[in-house]
Formats: C-alpha cells, structure tokens, sequence
C-alpha cells in the first residue's frame, strides 16, 4: 500500500490527536445508532477511499497562481474552522462541567494564550509536544478502561441494526475521523519523504480511531446507547463514575487533562496548519498573523 | 524578553489552577453534606440533608435540615436559605427516597440531582419509610453518620443497582432497579426488603 518503510511518530500521534480531540468529548451523540459497531464501520469503509483520496490529491500540483491562492484559503478557512471547534469545545465543557463559577471568556483567554503561545514556538515544539501529550493521553484512555472493567455492562450493548440511521451515523462518523483530521496534511513538507507520511498519517487515523472506539465504548457500556447519547460529555461523565480503591474515588481529573491535552493540541496544530496554507499570500509579520487567527478562531467559536 | 513573559505569565495560571487555589472551598467554611432525604407531604415536597462535621474523637457530628416547598427546585433553594453555611455536595454519598413520594417526584428528583455538577453520578440511593426521620436517626446512631449507612449497603450480599447513573440507564431502557428498604431497629439500619422502581 505504501512503499516507504519509515514512520514518523510525529506525523502519527498529530493525527491521531486530530481524530480525537473533539470526538472524544462528545461521542455518542443523541440519536447515534449503535456507536461501538459505527466508529469500527466508519473506519473500515472511509480507509480504503481515504487512501484512494489523498493518492490523487498528492499527484495534483497546481502552478496557477489564483487558483492556488483561492484553493489555500478555502481550505485556511476550513481549518480555522476546525481550529473553532476545537476552542468552542474547550468553552463548553469548562463552563458547563468542570469551572462552572467562572466566565466563559476567562477560560478562552487563558485557552487563547495557550494556543498562541504554541503556535509563536513553531511547527517543531509543537510537534514534539504533540508526542509527549499524545503518549500520556493514550495510556490515561487505556489505563482509565482497565480501571472502569467492574462498572461496564456488556448486556448495555445492542446488536447493530443495519438500517438507515445506522448508516447516517457511520457517514457522520467517517466525516469526524477523516475529514475533521484534514487539518496534518498541509504538513507534509515540500521535499520530505511523501510515502513516509502519508503511511505515518493513515496510521495515525487509524490509532485515533481504535482509541476513539475505546472512548466510546467506556461511555456505552457505562450508561448505555441512549443514555449516554443525552448526555453532554459522556466519556467525562463516565470517567467521574470510575473509582480505584477508597483511596482514588474521584478520577475527574484524568477526563480533564485528556479533554484539554486533545483541543489544546489540536487548535496549535490548526493555527500551524492554516499558518502554512496562507503562505502563498507571503505575509511577513508572523506573530501578527499567528495572533489574528487566533483571534479569529476565538471569535468563530461564538458562533458555533 | 515577550515570550518569557508568556511563559512565567502561563505556568503561572497552570500551577494556580492545578494546586486548587482557585474555587476552593474550606470544609469549615460550608456544611458538608453526607446524605439527602426526599419525602411528599400532601401537596409539598420536604427535602432534608445530613450535615457532617468530624470532631476531636474521630467521629462526626451530625444535623438534619429540611424545607419544604412545592418542587424539588424551591425546597431546595429554601434549604440554601435557610442554611447560614453554604452546602457542600461533592461529598454526598446517598440519597433516601421516602416512601411517601409518588413516581414522578422521584424522577424530578433523579433528573435535579443528575444536573447538580456538584452531586457525583455514583450517589447511592436507597428507600425508607420517612427520609427525614432516617437521616435524623441515623446520624445520631452512627459515628460516621450517612458515611456509615453506604458502607452498610456496600457490604450487603445483594448486588443492588442502585447507584444514579445505573437507575437512570436501566430508566431508559424501560426496566425495573431494585433499590435497598432501610428500617431502623435497635440502633441499627438494616436492609428490610427490596423495593422495585420504575418497572413499566
């Protein structure tokens, strides 16, 4: 399938971050028809167009120099839109679950500062945090679903029905995995290795995915299909249910870190990533760009 | 020279938001609440509280508040009220549900404690012939107070589901959950029978 024997881990932990960052916090959703069985449907069936997909993207190069601008900003503002997601999620969550005394604009300050700071360090620090916070996350998930094994119902699972519904939910689930991760590819640089990374790039989808059938199979098989597709933040609330002993009965803690580990990395990689795709405009200033899609992604996710 | 600035200004906000400084509450500074009660009195609803407060000895020292009102939404604002400390709930471990109330009183009930982010989804419940004479009672017979009474039904041979977030799933799936009955006899609760809840 790919012809290079290499990884790169960087590529690989970015995009499996980028699978779950929003996804994780939210999933299941209300009306999401057997969630388990779709986010393993969702990957069987997008991975083979995915990769038929980023194969002829990879071979289109376009020298035209509008067509190139417009198709950079197009895909910049697509991103950014991401990257709002990402900060929208962040608000959401703190405000509603976790710092539910203090305003919201706080939060995103403090999240903005974050982010823009991530971004002024560069694709490099980025990257290598993305590594270290991408390690910690899927060990917490791992370690957090071995701690939950005694309070998971195995009878809170249905057999899926192939039915409409279900198939509306695996699409939607096929758009959250792999075009919601859209935002690594502009990292492929001109130049560098492109088998290595677009294997290093399907490789990490497909960890984020397993690890996002890991999430939500935790929250399924705690509260059940629809109980857990009302709730807000499923797998945070599953996690606050998990206890290790009577000394560790509140593990809130972890579902925090990891939510906020996930969007805080992907929102850097987003600015990074649109950082990348405006090159065509030749921008000079680059704090002041960073600074303004920054801003702007804060001020998109008011309207989300 | 900006961005070491940024640096100091940011581990700055991390370490005070990680080391609790922020939005902390002392535990003498509210009433920590053990246990909470809900019975019907005719038209109204009495919602008490367990208040926990440990002593020099090692144990604690128990009141029970109550106020009544006519939802669940205004008893427990008089409650709030009526209490000069504020309470404090992420330490609450049970939930007595009176034997007086009618199905959708517990429901209301279930849905007001689910969306207090303060009350943890593993609140035990449990059912009494009245909540507020349980948790007067059992605070005076107890060291531990409500603590006490958990753990009781922790170490009970039946396997009850009775924790929030399982009555609420099996709820959804339209089926019964059996819930433990506690009566007071001789100084000591014990698990009279077992009620079922919610079977359709």
């Amino acid at each position: 399938m790919f012809k290079s024997q290499k990884l790169d881990f960087h590529t690989v932990c970015a995009a499996a971050i980028s699978v779950l960052s929003t996804a994780a916090v939210t999933l299941p959703a209300a009306n999401d028809k057997s969630p388990i069985a779709a986010v393993i449907f969702a990957f069987l069936i997008g991975l083979p167009i995915y990769i038929i997909f980023i194969r002829l993207v990879s071979k289109i190069s376009i020298y035209n120099g509008i067509l190139k601008k417009t198709v950079s900003l197009l895909l910049g503002v697509f991103v950014l839109y991401l990257c709002a997601k990402s900060f929208h999620t962040v608000a959401e969550y703190f405000s509603l679950a976790v710092l539910t005394k203090t305003p919201v604009l706080l939060i995103l300050s403090t999240f903005f500062i974050l982010v823009f700071y991530a971004a002024v360090c560069g694709g490099d620090a980025v990257k290598k945090f993305t590594l270290l916070g991408f390690l910690a996350v899927a060990v917490l998930i791992i370690v957090l679903a071995v701690i939950s094994f005694k309070n998971l119902e195995l009878s809170l699972v249905s057999r899926p029905k192939f039915s409409g519904s279900f198939f509306k939910t695996v699409a939607k689930y096929i758009v959250i995995i792999f075009v919601f991760s859209s935002e690594i590819l502009p990292f492929q640089k001109k130049g560098g290795n492109k088998e290595e990374f677009l294997k290093s790039m399907v490789l990490g989808i497909g960890v984020g995915a397993l690890l996002l059938t890991l999430v939500v199979a935790n929250s399924v098989l705690v509260f059940g299909e629809n109980y857990s597709g009302e709730m807000a933040f499923p797998y945070s609330f599953a996690v606050s249910t998990f206890s290790l002993g009577t000394l560790f009965t509140r593990l809130d803690g972890f579902a925090y870190f990891i939510i906020l580990t996930l969007n805080f990395l992907k929102s850097a990689l987003c600015i990074l990533s649109c950082e990348y795709l405006l090159s065509p405009f030749k921008i000079k200033h680059r704090k002041t760009l960073l600074f303004i899609l920054c801003l702007l992604s804060l001020l998109l996710s008011f309207l989300l | 020279m900006i961005e070491k600035i940024l640096v100091f200004f940011i581990s700055g906000i991390i370490c005070i938001g990680l080391c609790g400084c922020v939005g902390y509450r002392e535990t003498n500074g509210g009433l920590v609440v053990a246990l909470i009660g809900i019975d019907r009195e005719g038209d109204e609803i009495k919602i008490s509280v367990q208040t926990v407060l440990p002593n020099t000895e090692g144990e604690v020292d128990c009141e029970t508040v109550f106020a009544k009102a006519k939802n669940i939404e205004k008893a427990y604002k008089k409650l709030r009220q009526k209490t000069v400390k504020p309470l404090i709930l992420e330490h609450c471990v049970g939930a007595s549900l009176g034997n007086t109330l009618k199905k959708s009183d517990i429901l209301t009930f279930l849905n007001f404690a689910e969306q207090k982010n303060d009350i943890n989804l593993s609140l035990n419940f449990f059912c009494t012939e009245n909540a507020y004479d349980f948790l007067l009672q059992s605070g005076e017979i107890y060291r531990q107070g409500g603590y006490d009474v958990i753990e009781l039904i922790k170490n009970n041979d039946q396997a009850f589901q009775n924790k929030l977030f399982m009555i609420k799933r099996e709820l959804y799936k339209n089926k019964g959950v059996k819930l433990p009955f506690l009566k007071l006899k001789d100084d000591e609760a014990v698990i009279d029978k077992t009620v079922i809840l919610g079977e359709s």
